[in-house]
């Protein structure tokens, strides 16, 4: 840096003043030659400043017109006629390389004291620089009665507090970039301190929770640089002390709390008498001082519902995503690298792990995590990686699902999801016994059985023809249905055999009457014969028969009893039952015992007329 | 009526006579090759057997123990489960596909049944249809005899035995034979298959870029429920659908 400085004073004229005049010629050879470099380089300001803006009355001030990369001719001053003017103007000019850029500046300077109480405005003044006439800004300062509002010093140089007279001319200010951001976007605060005094080093004692954010600070300063700064009318020392990355992360309205500093300010001695030698000599004292700086809000706007992905998770800037797979062909229990790398800016910090799912055929473990985050122009930038260490475990071609990662994208005020390509994993080889049976849900009693072997083979085989099937064919049909058949016939056989048979009693019933007629015709021959034996035999039989076949007894039970039950059964009356067994006694008798009761005609008459009773009452 | 008696001598003495040898000497010659853990020629002389045009339970049995000690497990449990649905109550088939089901590197949870819906279904499945069929076939002429003495019985302690035990052995009958028709209609209509490649994935529709639904690996066995294309609809135990491709699953 090469500076040079040259002071004309003619107001305090102090040693160092007279030190430092050491050859105007010097100096403006010097400006000559670099005037016509400068003169377009940079911007023209003319601008007036004031140290304070608030005065006691017998206060004295400065007012300070400042040409700023330009020289000037011909300055007309402003009118000053409510002041004193106890000095000036000075006229002082100011020529600064840095980093191979000149600036220069070019002031005049009063000291004025106030005549009365007020609030004064003081008019622009005027200069011409080639020719043009430039036009400063007006300024005003307030009058108030001395002591009656102990701020800022009095005119002796007594301040009411050293505290606040300090105050007022260093502070630190908090400027955010944005009052108004989504959720999620960054927000750039900067802490600046201004002074007008000589500082020591700043130390952060109190940084702010900033509730609410997530931060990254963009900057720490270490070595303070200054720049020349006008606040409020005042020309200040300004350095940037902190940058810090705000990223709300809720909607509404969120505070920034201020942030605590500490430095030490060198200010005069007091309780010395200022004298022409003071600065030569001067006494200084460092005094700590703690400066607080203001609060901000920050209106924070919730993130919109619409489109809102599912994977979202508060990811706000713009990113890309890069999803590599070392290798897509692999053995069992040999690992595969998958690498997502997601690089933007934005709030890094917020982005997570991808979600997806293997196949279980895969061991996978928790990603290794690598976070960069870097600053560029004051915005959060960098990348989060992901490494994933897949351990195939069984062999199979197996998909590796696409994820997606979705952020808001603060320029395009929308939704954005990349999403990742699908990877097909090829695994040879064989799956060692041991994971074979790490198969999940085996139960207990199947543990045991995992050491067996399977059973031995068959040594005997039985062979059908293939599609053999037995059920539902004709074969099968006719199989079942065959017994039905054969038991229907066999039933209609035996009934036919039964009616048969019922039949031939039905027959014999029809000609019982017939072989009675024949009997008793033979009976009639042997009565004309007069053969009395056989004449009763033949009745005796024709009447038997005749009951055995018209009551279906058979011979080999007839007897009286059996016959009368019979009768009885078929409701034949009793005297009808007394007659027959008259005449079959009648014949009995005579057969055996040769006893006849009546004559051979009135038996064969009983004998016919009773067969006929039985015959009309037996229909 | 003695006609049908020599169809059937005639029929028999055939199956026996002309295609017994073949296969047999096959099955032998396998088995030798099995005993000398020549496992894969083995297999390969079974195999043999079924292009023949023959089955049998023994030969898929002996295969199905082939492909398992070559760790080949879907030709294992396909074997195993072929073995199953011609022999369906055999302790050794049934010992030996629940080891070889451990070696699926896929649990398919059956979905939890009734205790008697599940007894229900294991009394009818321990037949094939065939089987209920026959014993339905004996039962019945049974069921003859025993009407033939109530017909002919002069007795009435005899008649009346007679009369329940044909009633007995008739209703029986039919209730086996009833048992027989679901359970063809169910080996009909009722296809499984088994995965045959190491991995596949099932897919909700039958289409190639359709939503991957879940995995199958090797061996899982599956009801196929219908065809599109080339693809088959499947249904696990546990009740998950989807849609296979035909070249990965064998019907059983």
């Amino acid at each position: 840096m090469f500076v040079v400085t040259a002071y004309r004073r003619f107001f305090d004229a102090s040693i160092k003043s007279v030190l430092s005049v050491a050859s105007p010629a010097l100096i403006f050879l010097i400006l000559s030659i670099f005037q016509c470099a400068i003169l377009n380089a940079q911007e023209i300001v003319f601008r007036s400043t004031l140290n304070k803006n608030r005065v006691t009355l017998g206060e004295t001030f400065q007012l300070t017109f400042t040409l700023e990369n330009a020289e000037g001719r011909k300055f007309t001053q402003p009118n000053l006629d409510d002041f004193f003017v106890v000095g000036g103007p000075n006229q002082s000019s100011n020529m600064q390389y840095i980093n191979g850029s000149m600036s220069r500046s070019m002031s005049f300077s009063y000291y004025l004291q106030p005549k009365k109480e007020g609030t004064f405005s003081i008019e622009p003044a005027y200069i011409d620089v080639s020719g043009r006439n430039l036009k400063s800004n007006s300024v005003s300062v307030e009058v108030v009665k001395q002591g009656s509002n102990a701020q800022g010093s009095s005119s002796s140089g007594k301040p009411v507090t050293l505290e606040g007279q300090i105050a007022e001319n260093v502070f630190v200010m908090m400027v955010l970039d944005k009052n108004e951001v989504h959720q999620g976007e960054q927000v750039t605060a900067t802490f600046k301190l201004y002074t007008r005094m000589q500082t020591g080093n700043v130390t952060f004692s109190k940084v702010p929770a900033f509730t609410g954010f997530w931060t990254q600070d963009l900057e720490n300063v270490q070595n303070i640089q200054f720049s020349k700064e006008v606040y409020k009318g005042v020309q200040f020392d300004v350095a940037t002390l902190k940058k810090v990355a705000l990223f709300p992360q809720r909607a509404g309205d969120l505070d920034v709390d201020a942030m605590e500093l500490e430095t030490v300010v060198r200010v005069q001695s007091k309780g010395r008498q200022r004298g022409t030698w003071d600065d030569f000599f001067a006494t200084y004292q460092d005094v700590p001082f703690k400066m607080q700086s203001n609060k901000a809000r920050v209106k924070v706007k919730s993130l919109p519902n619409a489109n809102k992905p599912n994977g979202f998770n508060g990811v706000v800037g713009t990113f890309k995503m890069e999803v590599k797979l070392d290798k897509t062909e692999t053995n069992v229990d040999d690992p595969i690298t998958l690498s997502i790398k997601i690089s933007g800016d934005g709030n890094i910090k917020m982005i997570q792990k991808p979600v997806f799912e293997l196949p279980k055929d895969f061991d996978v473990f928790d990603p290794k995590t690598n976070e960069s985050v870097t600053k560029r122009n004051n915005n959060v930038t960098g990348y989060k990686t992901f490494d994933y260490l897949l351990v195939p475990r069984r062999p199979g071609s197996f998909k590796l699902p696409s994820f997606s990662f979705s952020f808001f994208d603060i320029n395009k005020k929308d939704y954005v999801t990349h999403t990742s390509p699908e990877f097909t994993i090829k695994v040879t080889g064989q799956a060692s016994a041991n994971t074979s049976q790490q198969v999940t849900g085996i139960k207990k009693e199947e543990v045991e059985l995992l050491g067996e072997d399977i059973r031995f083979i068959k040594s005997t085989a039985s062979f059908q023809q293939k599609n053999s099937a037995f059920f539902g064919t004709a074969l099968f049909t006719g199989a079942y249905v065959t017994p039905f058949i054969l038991f229907i016939g066999l039933l209609l056989y035996k009934r036919r055999d039964d009616e048969l048979k019922s039949n031939t009693t039905l027959l014999k019933k029809r000609q019982a009457t017939k072989a009675a007629a024949k009997h008793l015709a033979e009976a009639k021959k042997h009565l004309q014969a007069n053969d009395k034996k056989k004449f009763y035999d033949e009745t005796a039989k024709a009447l038997w028969g005749y009951l055995s076949d018209k009551l279906n007894v058979l011979q080999s039970e007839l007897s009286k009893e059996t016959v009368t039950a019979a009768l009885v059964n078929k409701g034949v009356t009793a005297e009808t039952s007394k007659k027959i067994f008259a005449v079959i006694e009648d014949c009995e008798m005579a057969l055996f015992a040769s006893v006849s009761g009546g004559s051979m005609d009135t038996t064969y008459n009983s004998a016919e007329s009773i067969i006929n009773e039985l015959e009309s009452q037996l229909k | 009526m003695r006609n049908i008696v020599n169809l059937i001598i005639f029929f028999l003495a055939n199956t026996v006579a002309v295609y017994a040898q073949d296969p047999q000497q096959l099955f032998t010659e396998a088995n030798e090759l099995y005993k000398q853990k020549e496992y894969a020629q083995a297999a390969q002389e079974y195999e043999k057997i079924a292009t023949l045009g023959y089955e049998s339970a023994e030969v898929y049995y002996n295969l199905g123990n082939c492909y398992y000690k070559t760790s080949q497990i879907g030709l294992t449990i396909l074997n195993y489960e072929r073995a199953k649905k011609i022999e369906p109550d055999n302790d050794d088939i049934e010992f030996n596909l629940k080891l070889a089901g451990l070696r699926v590197n896929d649990r398919v949870e059956v979905l939890p049944q009734m205790m008697l819906v599940t007894w229900f279904k294991n009394t009818l499945a321990s037949q094939t249809a065939n089987g209920w069929g026959k014993t339905a076939l004996v039962l019945l002429w049974l069921a003859l005899i025993a009407g033939i003495v109530f017909l002919f019985a002069n007795k009435f302690l005899v008649k009346r035995i007679s009369f329940f035990s044909a009633v007995i052995f008739l209703m029986v009958s039919l209730l086996f034979l009833l048992i027989a028709f679901r359970q063809n209609t169910f080996e009909k209509t009722n296809k499984h298959g088994v995965v045959m490649v190491t991995n596949t994935y099932i897919k909700s529709a039958p289409e190639n870029n359709a939503v991957d639904l879940f995995i199958l690996r090797e061996g899982v066995t599956a009801a196929i429920l219908e065809e599109a294309g080339d693809w088959q609809k499947i249904k696990l135990a546990d009740g998950k659908v989807g849609w296979i491709k035909r070249n990965d699953i064998e019907v059983i």
